[in-house]
């Protein structure tokens, strides 16, 4: 009987209370068609010799969910330091209404100018958390490093900051990407892509807001997809 | 009837009380315009401004613990650095500019003799990195704050709870230094009808006013600008200012335009502290001392020419402008009460 009473119950929540229900957003770097790991040497199959990923931390800010042009939902926190030491960091849920069918998303990779001026922060936010210029004010949007066999960087480094919220130069991008017909959005990043075009034998510091670091961030705004 | 007014009174004291542990610090006379600093993202606490005094005498900031934010922003130079050109660091390391002073920080947009740093939260991030200077990271300051006995007290004190984040630190900090207000100098005096200014001086404020105040601009006495005072480039140094910051050639050479006030405590004078003495200033000014570079302010594109007594008179304007009761307040000084049994 109270089983019965239970079920009736959960019918009745199902289609009278729950409006809600969780959108899953999750970013996934990928190298050589895995998962990244940190630490890891990645060989070149014609032997060009191997990377290895020491770093690699950045801010994705203001996730909203649209339904052609109406805002379904947007995430609750604002600024969010993805990093690779944190893999909890890559993934969480948004709330949107229950029978929305969302078409696409957008978010910025890096933090908006006003927040770049606006003194200190917490939260993810926090300058402990090692994303701020101290020299010349402002965020580091995205820091990726390591070590790669071919790069004539000292001891083989390789160092891409990029920031910047001024001017011509400023490193924020503002990506879109389309999830219709899904009810999570798997956000894939591809490595292989990214030093495709972006060698560590030929670029391999990039410490401050300049036309280069601009063209990379273009680069780096690219390589987001949706799984398919 | 009687008990009345007493309980309205205890109320109002009670209130006022209240207030005091708010902002009553911050003061600041009524011919003084907005601040730039936005409170209301930090509002002043009499726990939160003796928290950052303490940081900010406390050699805790750097990586040796030997050197403070006092080290180089002295309280009897009106929080800049004398008797050096160029500020000097940790392991005696040498910087490349003179420290400036530190008074009136609520009003100014951007930081640093370039304007490198555009809010005053974010200032100490710099000489914290710096190898000449700290030499330090915020998070590994976070980190010794926490394992000492003192500071997860005085966080608590000024926040509630104990809990020691990069943003409460640099809040801290902040919140001390908006608290060194000059504003008690003769000249201000003067604006509060409290004082008279000799003959002297009012001719030397009438030189000033023609010359000088377009951009050292009452009663703050800077724009906040960023100008060319065509000073010759130190080749030792070849600190090209606030082009550094934007790339862009016409900041060759711009410097932001410093506060005249307190200047009898805060020489040497200019980015790189290259003159001793007032008179030396005045001299570049007037004495075919600027350099025609073509990004010359428009203010000095012709001789300042004035005569020897007026030049007398300007410095005379000038040292109107010191504040003793500012730079001899002891409520800004070394906080032996807290540091000293550390
Ligand atoms: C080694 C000496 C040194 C130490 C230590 C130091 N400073 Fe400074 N400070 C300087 C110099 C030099 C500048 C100017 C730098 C520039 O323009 O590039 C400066 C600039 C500033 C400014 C900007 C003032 C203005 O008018 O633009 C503030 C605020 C400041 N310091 C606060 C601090 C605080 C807070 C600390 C401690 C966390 C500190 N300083 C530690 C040397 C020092
Ligand atoms: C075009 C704008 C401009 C005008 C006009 C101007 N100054 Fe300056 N002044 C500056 C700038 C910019 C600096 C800082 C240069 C630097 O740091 O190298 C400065 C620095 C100074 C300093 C050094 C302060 C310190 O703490 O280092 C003094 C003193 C001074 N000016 C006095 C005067 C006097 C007196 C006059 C009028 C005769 C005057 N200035 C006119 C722009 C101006």
């Amino acid at each position: 009987m109270i089983n019965v009473l239970f079920f009736l119950l959960s019918i009745v929540q199902y289609f009278s209370f729950e409006k809600e229900k969780d959108f899953e957003v999750s970013f996934i770097p990928v190298f050589q068609e895995k998962s990244l790991e940190l630490e890891n040497p990645y060989c070149n199959t014609k032997g060009e010799g191997c990377i290895n990923i020491e770093i690699l931390r950045f801010y994705i800010s203001d996730v909203k969910i649209w339904k052609e042009d109406v805002l379904v939902a947007k995430d609750e926190i604002t600024h969010r330091l993805l990093d690779m030491d944190n893999p909890a960091s890559f993934n969480w849920d948004i709330i949107i209404p229950k029978r929305s069918k969302p078409t696409h998303l957008t978010f910025t990779l890096g933090v908006d100018s006003l927040t770049n001026v606006s003194g200190a922060q917490g939260g993810d936010l926090d300058p402990t958390k090692g994303m701020y210029w101290t020299w010349k004010s402002g965020y580091v949007n995205f820091k990726l490093e390591g070590k790669a066999d071919d790069c004539p960087g000292r001891k083989n480094k390789f160092i891409y900051h990029l920031g910047g919220y001024q001017g011509p130069n400023a490193g924020c991008r503002e990506i879109q990407l389309p999830i219709e017909g899904k009810c999570k959005a798997e956000i894939q990043f591809s490595l292989d892509e990214f030093f495709g075009k972006v060698p560590p034998s030929k670029l391999y510091h990039i410490m401050s807001p300049n036309t280069v670091s601009s063209s990379v961030a273009d680069i780096v705004a690219s390589i987001f997809t949706i799984k398919e | 009837m009687r008990m009345r007014s007493w309980i309205i009174s205890a109320v109002s004291l009670f209130a006022s009380l209240v207030f005091l542990g708010e902002i009553s610090r911050f003061e600041a006379p009524d011919y003084f315009p907005e601040t730039e600093y936005d409170f209301n993202k930090n509002p002043l606490t009499e726990e939160g401004i003796l928290l950052g005094r303490a940081l900010f005498y406390d050699p805790i900031l750097s990586r040796d613990n030997s050197i403070s934010c006092a080290s180089c922003h002295s309280p009897y130079n009106a929080f800049a650095h004398t008797d050096h050109d160029l500020s000097h660091g940790i392991d005696d390391s040498i910087g490349l500019r003179n420290a400036p002073a530190l008074f009136n920080l609520a009003w100014q947009k951007s930081f640093m003799h370039d304007g490198a740093v555009n809010h005053l939260d974010m200032q100490a991030l710099a000489p914290i990195s710096e190898p000449s200077e700290m030499d330090e990271s915020i998070a590994n300051v976070v980190q010794k704050i926490k394992g000492t006995e003192l500071y997860p007290k005085l966080f608590k004190d000024a926040y509630g709870d104990d809990e020691i984040t990069g943003e409460r630190v640099l809040k801290a900090l902040s919140q001390f230094q908006l608290t060194l207000v000059s504003a008690t100098s003769k000249y201000d005096k003067v604006q509060k009808g409290e004082a008279e200014f000799t003959e002297q001086e009012l001719s030397g404020y009438a030189v000033f006013k023609t010359h000088c105040s377009a951009c050292h601009t009452e009663p703050l006495f800077t724009n906040n600008e960023f100008k060319n005072n065509g000073l010759p480039v130190d080749t030792t140094l070849n600190d090209w200012g606030r082009m550094r910051i934007t790339n862009k050639a016409s900041d060759s050479l711009l410097f932001k335009v410093p506060s005249l006030r307190n200047l009898s405590f805060t020489y040497p004078y200019m980015h790189d502290g290259r003159f001793r003495k007032l008179n030396q200033v005045i001299k570049h000014y007037t004495d075919n001392g600027i350099v025609e570079y073509s990004n010359i302010s428009k203010e000095l594109k012709s001789n300042i020419e004035i005569s020897g007594k007026e030049k007398v008179d300007l410095i005379a304007f000038l040292l109107t402008l010191d504040d003793k009761e500012f730079v001899f307040n002891k409520e800004h000084h070394f906080p032996r009460e807290i540091l000293m049994d550390k």
